[in-house]
């Protein structure tokens, strides 16, 4: 059976263009435009991994999204990799050895991330 | 003015140079001044003794006695004084500029009144009173010197009190030289307190405007900074889209694109990428400017941060035949700042060095303590820099004609970063080349610490 994938983005075009490697990768792709509507769907559907994007709407939704996922029995156990377009140069700079301890996703990754490497990663916390 | 404020506050608040720490200073200050005038004085009087000057010695000694043990009792208290408040500190300076003039015009009175020109003395208390006291409070003082120095003339004059002549001439019984003095003295004291009273409200004004438009500056400050934020969302976003578009398609479907379609598409995935790189410069030196020179509590090893920018540059360095020589001296002191800052700027300054250096060159690294900091000097073998064009290579977008030939690719926003975190790390930057021969940067940045 398929690996299930949510991509939680409010960026129409980027949500696309990553269903577009995922899939071709072999995995199903589901995604949600808002913070609510992917936790909403990631209960629903409890997929086998997240990426989250941290900017939505609200500055850090993100974050936010990423804690309640974390805290609810239904989501806890989903991996989660958190995509970030801001680096460390607006000072707004996220340390994972660092911010793991608060902030308990598996992984950040700096958009843009390459079709390879997103593969790789994803699949890395698939187990493959 | 805030309503919250006390009331020792508000005065505070309102007149600079009147605050408690301030106060405190002139403090220590006017009992050091208090001895060299003890002991001017003591030696003044051992001085005309020794001439034969007729005057009341016992007097004299007496009253130098009592100003020395006056000054000790306040040098007692400032010692052991725990907490001062600025109310407190007013009235101890207020203590001291009162018993200086009494004491002072008691002098004058055992040595020569009118005679003795050491009435001069009084304009210092008038000025340091003109400048500490606020509104028109100085006023007082002046007026209390001006009716102590007139009574003592008439006193003198009227033979209510015993006049002590230093000079045969009788001065002080002539009416109009007393007046003529007691005129001119009136007319010094308080044009003296008026110009500097005058002088010292203009100051706390603009002073007062200074503090204003500081506080408006940062806050603007601020507002820069969240909108380079915003901005670095909004920026990157569409840019990010397209690049990660591309590179999907290519990655997806590359291998079935016709030849010419697949390389307009690796090429635009390029150019964004560029951008991306390029708005993440912009972005970063943005982001250092609207920081500006706070000074940050971490040392940093130089050594250690130039090691780390050196292992990111061994790969591209090694593939090029480029090697790097690490010349450093003991006892190099730490240096302030923050680390990430620092990393950016000798990443910078090494990557530039493998970059624009010639193939199988070396890029040389020293480490040199001075006097006043640390300097880090930066050399390499490459393609120089034109003299014409040393100037301006620290210009935001500005890349050297050599450079351009050199590579195409690059932001030209490299150094203008360097140089914007060295000032705001209180350093400075010198750049040294020769066209062909390679060049050195060499920045110099304020010692952290003693060791």
């Amino acid at each position: 059976m398929k690996k299930k994938v949510l991509i939680i983005d409010d960026d129409i075009d980027l949500v696309e263009a990553m269903r577009m490697t995922l899939e071709d990768a072999g995995l199903e792709v589901i995604d949600a435009q808002s913070g609510d509507k992917g936790e909403e769907r990631a209960r629903k559907e409890h997929p086998d991994l997240i990426l989250l994007d941290i900017m939505m709407g609200e500055q850090d939704e993100g974050f936010h999204v990423a804690y309640r996922l974390r805290n609810q029995s239904e989501t806890s156990d989903i991996p989660i990799i958190m995509l970030s377009a801001v680096g460390q140069e607006t000072g707004f700079s996220f340390d994972p050895q660092k911010d793991e301890a608060f902030l308990p996703v598996e992984e950040f990754i700096d958009k843009p991330v390459n079709p390879d490497h997103l593969v790789e990663k994803v699949k890395s916390h698939l187990g493959y | 003015m805030g309503k919250s404020l006390s009331f020792s506050e508000r005065i505070g608040e309102q007149f600079t140079l009147l605050n408690a720490t301030i106060l405190n200073s002139r403090i220590i200050w006017s009992i050091r001044w208090r001895w060299v005038a003890n002991i001017g004085f003591f030696l003044l009087i051992l001085i005309s003794r020794s001439s034969g000057l007729q005057l009341d010695y016992d007097s004299i000694w007496l009253t130098l006695i009592f100003l020395a043990s006056l000054n000790l009792i306040y040098q007692g208290i400032y010692r052991y004084k725990k907490k001062y408040t600025l109310m407190g500190e007013l009235a101890f300076i207020s203590i001291h500029i009162f018993m200086d003039i009494l004491i002072l015009t008691w002098l004058i009175h055992l040595t020569g009144g009118i005679e003795n020109p050491l009435y001069f003395f009084y304009i210092f208390h008038i000025i340091i009173s003109s400048i500490i006291f606020p509104r028109n409070l100085p006023y007082v003082v002046t007026t209390f010197v001006f009716v102590l120095f007139a009574v003592l003339v008439w006193a003198e004059y009227s033979n209510l009190i015993m006049h002590h002549c230093i000079y045969k001439g009788q001065l002080h019984e002539s009416p109009v030289l007393n007046i003529l003095i007691v005129a001119i003295f009136f007319t010094t004291v308080f044009l003296t307190t008026h110009i500097c009273t005058s002088f010292m409200k203009l100051f706390r004004k603009s002073q007062r405007e200074v503090t204003a438009l500081n506080k408006l500056l940062l806050e603007k400050e601020k507002e820069k900074s969240s909108f380079y934020r915003y901005t670095s969302h909004e920026l990157k976003a569409p840019v990010v889209s397209i690049k990660t578009s591309i590179d999907a398609v290519l990655a997806a479907s590359g291998p079935k694109l016709p030849e010419q379609s697949r390389q307009l598409l690796k090429r635009a995935s390029l150019r964004a990428g560029q951008m991306l790189s390029m708005l993440k410069e912009l972005l970063e030196l943005s982001w250092q400017q609207s920081k500006g020179r706070n000074v940050s509590s971490e040392y940093i090893d130089l050594q250690e941060i130039l090691n780390l920018c050196v292992d990111l540059e061994k790969a591209v360095a090694e593939s090029r035949n480029i090697r790097f020589e690490f010349i450093t001296g003991e006892d190099i002191p730490k240096v302030r700042g923050d680390k990430n800052s620092l990393e950016k700027l000798f990443g910078n300054l090494v990557g530039n060095a493998v970059r624009y250096n010639r193939d199988g060159g070396t890029v040389r690294i020293r480490i040199i303590k001075k006097e006043n900091g640390v300097c880090v000097e930066i050399s390499d073998e490459g393609i120089g820099i034109a003299v014409e064009e040393q100037e301006r290579i620290f210009d935001p977008f500005y890349r050297s004609a050599a450079a351009k030939e050199f590579t195409p690719v690059g932001t030209g926003l490299g150094l203008s970063m360097v140089r914007q975190i060295v000032d705001n790390l209180g350093g400075r930057i010198e750049v040294e080349s020769f066209p062909e021969k390679g060049s050195t940067f060499r920045v110099c940045l304020p010692p952290g610490e003693e060791k």
